[in-house]
């Protein structure tokens, strides 16, 4: 009898083993790491705060769409005549963008407009933006979810 | 003796969880639908081409694709390659016309959705496109003067009631055009620039008759569409499109863990775009650079989006304005394939590399490093059995 209850706890074990394999490589195996995906953040360093959204629907795959990109000081105070470009593309895959970006003062001080952004497949996309205003220069690093 | 029982109900349980049946999680869901061809929306108007969606214009172009006289030796149509019962390519690794080109001929269902064109995207729209083959010394070998001679003197009616005019043609060259042999390209350089032009005017029409014709070449529904359409509606899939477990194990493991559908993406299980995935050099053939070679001669090219002939506004240049130039990921990076009835077509990739499915499934496997540049495609660990599914799910795509 003891011999039996044991051989239950057993297989009873080995199956929860399996079940729980069963559902990490299904479950798991495909998750992405977590993404910070805020379109509103500090710079690296901290010297601007950094906007950006879509100029139109939300981003999908295919359509070239042009962002808004609005700079400030940590005070608030609007950032204008910086020059800035864009990087990025896509980590887990080893590519930059399917287009090459590039950003324009736009009329409001402190706004700027991203032309030429392109997504060619769902996923993890990274969006840097490297920002040089007078003697100061940092990055924005935002992530894009698709 | 209960733990028997225990035992058996237990081993039930596991052996349900490990099949799985085709119970798919909202994600599994929502990825093959948005793989099916219920989600592929209208072919987009070309501003570009104003004759894009005129029925004389891609009846005219159906009559020049057929058409051997389009050519230096009046043997190579666009069909000899793009054949009609073939899926509109031709089964060999390297297409064959005056000469033997050094990549593999594409089929042309759901051309018409590229923002690229040719293995290397040299070209920026359907229409810069068909001209590119009627030029090149390997394919159709022809001249731009030429071309105009024979369209006014074997087509002057059919043209003129779509195009207009043609320009007056008296005294020009038998041949001439920039891509001809030294004297045709000569006798190129000859003509005062109005000419040219007027001679390049024709030139961009053939080619826009051409696109308006492929614009109609669209993919047809598969066994996996009709799966894919019982699964999003929420009922049992009937008769054919019922996939065998095979058949959907190779379905999850495409939108999963072999991470094919991050390229093969979309309605037509293609990006559009170019990758490096260590795919090797076609043998025989001189060093191909892919996209890095296509970008500076799209950029040259005269019939370009931002060229005099194109119609339309400029701001249907997007792809061409802000194309990129200069990345390391370029370097032998070809464009992704739809893999739309890609199982009854090999041999496969750019230089018809691999003669089945299954050494296709085996490189992605290996992820070898590429001859230049850098692979995109990681090391994927596959059982037997899942490669053996991955090609039948494949299949289920049409053949």
């Amino acid at each position: 009898m003891r011999n039996q209850w044991r051989l239950t706890i057993g297989v009873a074990l080995l199956v929860a083993l399996v079940a729980i394999g069963l559902f990490a490589s299904r479950h798991l195996s495909e998750r992405e790491p977590e993404a910070d995906l805020a379109r509103s953040k500090p710079s690296a360093k901290g010297i601007f705060v950094v906007s950006i959204k879509p100029d139109g629907p939300e981003p999908s795959v295919g359509p070239i769409a042009t962002w808004d990109l609005a700079l400030t000081r940590p005070d608030g105070t609007p950032v204008s005549g910086a020059a800035v470009t864009v990087g990025g593309g896509m980590p887990q895959h080893n590519h930059g963008f399917p287009t090459e970006p590039r950003v324009s003062a736009a009329a409001d001080p402190g706004r700027y407009r991203i032309e030429g952004v392109k997504f060619s497949m769902p996923g993890l996309w990274e969006m840097r933006l490297t920002i040089s205003a007078g003697t100061d220069t940092d990055e924005a690093l935002f992530n894009i979810r698709l | 003796m209960p733990w028997r029982r225990l035992l058996c109900v237990v081993l039930a349980a596991v052996a349900l969880a490990g099949c799985g049946g085709d119970s798919f999680s909202g994600a599994e869901r929502a990825a093959i639908a948005s793989l099916s061809l219920a989600t592929l929306r209208p072919v987009q108007p070309d501003p570009t081409n104003r004759f894009a969606d005129d029925p004389r214009a891609a009846a005219f172009g159906a009559t020049l694709f057929f058409e051997a006289r389009l050519s230096r030796d009046g043997q190579v149509a666009c069909a000899n390659c793009h054949r009609i019962d073939r899926q509109f390519q031709d089964d060999l690794p390297f297409g064959v016309a005056v000469g033997e080109t050094r990549r593999r001929t594409m089929p042309l269902a759901g051309v018409a959705y590229n923002a690229w064109f040719f293995w290397d995207g040299r070209r920026d729209s359907l229409w810069a496109q068909a001209l590119a083959p009627l030029e090149d010394p390997l394919e159709h070998a022809g001249t731009r003067a030429g071309y105009a001679q024979f369209i006014a003197s074997a087509y002057r009616e059919r043209y003129e009631r779509i195009f207009g005019p043609l320009p007056d043609l008296t005294g020009l060259p038998a041949q001439a055009g920039p891509l001809g042999t030294p004297p045709e390209r000569a006798a190129w350089e000859a003509m005062p620039e109005p000419r040219r032009d007027a001679i390049d005017g024709v030139f961009a029409n053939l080619g826009k008759a051409i696109a308006a014709f492929e614009r109609t070449i669209n993919p047809a529904e598969t066994r996996f569409d009709r799966f894919a359409a019982a699964v999003s509606e929420g009922r049992a899939p009937q008769g054919d499109a019922a996939l065998s477990p095979d058949e959907i194990l190779g379905l999850r493991l495409f939108i999963g863990k072999a991470r094919c559908s991050t390229c093969h993406n979309g309605p037509l299980m293609t990006d559009g775009f170019f990758h490096n995935t260590g795919v090797p050099p076609a043998p025989g053939k001189p060093a191909d650079l892919g996209r890095e070679e296509g970008v500076p001669l799209v950029l040259a090219d005269p019939f370009n989006c931002l060229g005099r002939h194109r119609d339309g506004a400029a701001d249907a240049c997007g792809e061409l304005r802000f194309i990129v130039k200069d990345a390391p990921e370029l370097k032998r990076a070809f464009k992704t394939p739809s893999l739309r009835e890609a199982a009854g077509r090999p041999p496969f990739m750019h230089g018809g590399q691999f003669k089945t499915l299954d050494e296709v499934v085996l490189h992605y496997m290996r992820a070898p490093q590429p001859a230049e540049g850098h692979s995109e495609a990681k090391p994927l660990l596959l059982s037997e059995r899942e490669r053996t599914a991955l090609v039948a799910f494949l299949k289920t795509l049409g053949e």
